[in-house]
């Protein structure tokens, strides 16, 4: 399984598919990741951060452009020195 | 008349199976953990390794090594206090840790703690000159 993680004020929210599930025509998993591609161009636009998780004992990885095939995509708010 | 009580257990165990086969599969997934707190320390413990999760419930902080500095290392506190930084020097009794600083970095929307642990780590990990660029020190 795929996923999109977004945190945000209210915890992460998250959208999850298969990238198998396209490739067997399912229609549904496409509409997810039209979705999740949106939501993070979207999100970097607005000046949040994109990063592709592969493990946890994995350095994250930013990235410009979505990959439905990333384990997971985070986007994070952006951070400004306090 | 009465349901009888293996009617009902059925019917239970029926909704439980719905409820759960609808969290798997494709689509927006509805977590297990309800509160926002509790989602949160959920990610941050998927995303760290056992040890890494054992280390911060421990010690308050996550601890990681800089990628960029050789001997530099950040601890992320599992609160909203300040990332330190701290420096290991070879002394006559072995590497000891001297602290170089704290970075105050902000995040530009509010998020529970164990978000904002994940948020500095893997910015961290990700472009740790940048987070520096950005962060203020605070000698």
């Amino acid at each position: 399984m795929n996923k999109l993680q977004i945190l945000g004020r209210e915890g992460h929210r998250e959208l999850v598919w298969d990238v198998e599930e396209v490739k067997a025509g399912d229609m549904t998993a496409a509409e997810v990741i039209a979705e999740a591609e949106s939501i993070l161009n979207e999100a970097i636009a607005r000046g949040h951060l994109a990063l592709r998780i592969d493990a946890p004992d994995q350095p994250a990885v930013r990235i410009e452009k979505f990959d439905a095939t990333a384990p997971r995509t985070v986007i994070v708010p952006r951070i400004v020195g306090g | 008349m009465h349901t009888p009580w293996w009617a009902m257990g059925a019917l239970g165990a029926l909704i439980l199976f719905y409820v759960l086969w609808n969290n798997q599969g494709t689509g927006p997934s509805t977590p297990v953990e309800q509160t926002p707190k509790a989602r949160a320390e959920a990610l941050l413990r998927d995303s760290v390794t056992p040890e890494q999760y054992q280390h911060l419930l421990k010690y308050g902080y996550l601890e990681m090594a800089s990628r960029l500095y050789p001997n530099r290392r950040y601890h992320i506190p599992s609160d909203r206090r300040r990332v330190q930084v701290f420096e290991f020097c070879a002394t006559n009794l072995g590497q000891q840790p001297q602290k170089l600083g704290e970075l105050c970095v902000i995040a530009c929307e509010p998020m529970p703690d164990a978000d904002l642990v994940l948020t500095h780590k893997w910015l961290i990990e990700a472009d740790e000159a940048k987070y520096l660029s950005i962060a203020n020190w605070v000698k």
